[in-house]
């Protein structure tokens, strides 16, 4: 049997180790993460290291999410400035993942 | 001694090397690593295919004509990140287009451009700019031309 995190769940956990994330004028935790990779390879030549920057949040605390516009907005995680470029719910949408850039 | 190939390839580095504008990157052959945005323009170029045609110069004769597929890459950043790729692939163009390198080819003609874009944390863009480079070298021995 498939369990989600239901809404209830994610608070906890994301006080154990989430960040401050300020989107729409509120202010909760999410959860982080900074993973570099190689894009735009040329027949194994080249290349650029790009970061991916991915943010955890508990869609119900962010109107934009729960109205699927928060794609363009202006995001601020742990402090730092960042515009929302995607935005994926999971499994039965209690969590968002945004994907962000400078 | 290196083949024509390989003395084509050195010499289409020189070409666009020499008197870049600036704002343009070295050009360095075959680089094999990823760029750091900071490094970013960048440049670098590699054979990707030739073409052999022996029937060019008859079936008995000494000479073959090759057709040899030259690859630019160029990686930037920007708002577009096309357009900042664009100052660059004019000067490629530029100083490869039309020449002989040299005296090695007979011809260099632009064959064909591919874009290629990522969002990362940064906007990057990438142009793949084919040459086709025209040369002929003796049927058994690629590093002379006659």
């Amino acid at each position: 049997m498939t369990t989600f995190y239901a809404d209830s769940d994610i608070p906890a956990m994301l006080a154990d180790f989430g960040v401050a994330v300020v989107l729409d004028g509120i202010t909760a935790k999410g959860v982080v993460d900074y993973v570099d990779g190689v894009t735009l390879k040329e027949n194994g030549i080249g290349g650029v290291i790009n970061k991916a920057i991915t943010v955890m949040l508990q869609t119900s605390n962010f109107p934009s999410l729960s109205a699927n516009n928060a794609v363009g907005e202006s995001i601020t995680v742990d402090g730092v400035s960042y515009t929302v470029r995607l935005r994926e719910q999971t499994t039965d949408g209690a969590i968002t993942h945004l994907l962000c850039t400078n | 001694m290196a083949t024509i190939r390989e003395q084509i390839i050195e010499a289409a580095v020189a070409a666009v090397n020499s008197g870049a504008p600036a704002g343009v990157p070295a050009c360095v052959r075959t680089v094999m690593q990823p760029a750091e945005q900071a490094q970013l323009p960048t440049i670098t170029v590699f054979p990707v295919r030739e073409e052999v045609d022996p029937a060019k110069a008859g079936r008995w004769g000494p000479i073959i004509v090759r057709t040899l597929y030259l690859r630019f890459v160029i990686y930037a950043t920007g708002d577009p990140a096309d357009g900042a790729l664009d100052p660059i692939v004019e000067w490629v163009a530029k100083a490869i287009g039309g020449s002989q390198l040299g005296g090695l080819a007979q011809d260099a003609v632009e064959h064909e451009l591919t874009w290629q874009y990522d969002e990362g944390n940064f906007a990057v863009a990438a142009v793949a700019m084919d040459f086709r480079i025209e040369y002929q070298t003796l049927r058994n021995d690629a590093a002379l031309t006659q």
